[in-house]
């Protein structure tokens, strides 16, 4: 994807956004994968909103606003993404899972059987029940940061950690994951 | 979610209520010692509250999609491109 418009940046700018892109771009990967269910529309998302991180430099200067601030664009440019080609639907069981790790080929067999059934389960919820688990469980965020990413209060985030948890349980249990 | 003497009798129903409010640590130290004295007498209640830990730790643990180094460059170059005055893409990769 290309604006095709070069944003003018000063030095400064330029390695604060390579430093907020080195220590989030996973987290905004997995965010806007997990809403459009596509790499290159992913890897279009992390573009999105890492150039507009450039335009708004000036309410990125609280450390501690940066995450939910990076992760609430990828979310709503990601939900742009889907609702633009809604005639395109993607098959979510198709989605390629990470690339999984262990000590041994065995570990490393199981770890992508138990990725491939956590992303079946994540795939099978509401988007909203979906992205406050990945936000709260994946990605670890503290609930008021669910909150704000998604734009809705403290209270609706929980109901939907809540609701998206148990339906993981119901969808997972019984496959010998825990 | 509790009514006018929660601590009186906490239900199964009431229980699975709770759950992401315990496990927030959002409950009343009242309400929370009466849902621990009812998980500790609850079979079923205290499955569910496992389970759900479970499935935290698994989305944790396998939840996410780790990028590799090629793929952060070549993401880092397609924003830099956009950029004027911006080098070329540089490695993204911490001490590997």
């Amino acid at each position: 994807m290309t604006t095709g418009m070069a944003i003018r940046v000063e030095p400064a700018a330029l390695r604060l956004v390579e430093e907020l892109f080195v220590i989030h771009v996973d987290a905004v990967f997995n965010v806007a994968y997990r809403v459009v269910w596509s790499r290159p529309d992913a890897e279009d998302v992390v573009q999105a909103t890492f150039i507009k991180a450039f335009t708004r430099l000036d309410q990125l200067k609280d450390r501690d606003r940066i995450r939910p601030w990076l992760l609430q664009v990828a979310y709503r440019e990601a939900i742009t993404v889907i609702r633009r080609r809604r005639d395109v639907p993607v098959d979510p069981a198709e989605f390629p899972e990470r690339r999984a790790t262990g000590p041994g080929p065995d570990d490393v067999a199981v770890a992508a059987d138990v990725a491939s059934a956590l992303g079946r389960a994540l795939a099978s919820l509401s988007e909203g029940e979906r992205m406050a688990v990945v936000l709260r469980d994946v990605e670890q965020l503290p609930m008021r940061e669910v909150a704000t990413v998604m734009g809705i209060g403290r209270s609706a985030a929980k109901m939907r950690v809540h609701r998206g948890r148990q339906a993981l349980r119901s969808r997972l249990e019984g496959q010998d994951l825990w | 979610m509790v009514g006018d003497d929660p601590t009186a009798a906490i239900t199964c129903e009431l229980m699975a209520e709770m759950l992401t409010d315990l496990m927030e640590g959002d409950l009343p130290a009242e309400i929370e010692a009466a849902a621990l004295d009812h998980l500790a007498s609850c079979r079923a209640c205290e499955t569910v509250l496992a389970d759900t830990r479970a499935v935290q730790k698994l989305a944790r643990d396998h939840g996410r999609i780790e990028l590799d180094p090629d793929d952060r460059d070549r993401m880092l170059g397609a924003i830099l491109a956009e950029v004027d005055g911006a080098p070329g893409p540089t490695r993204t990769t911490e001490a590997e």
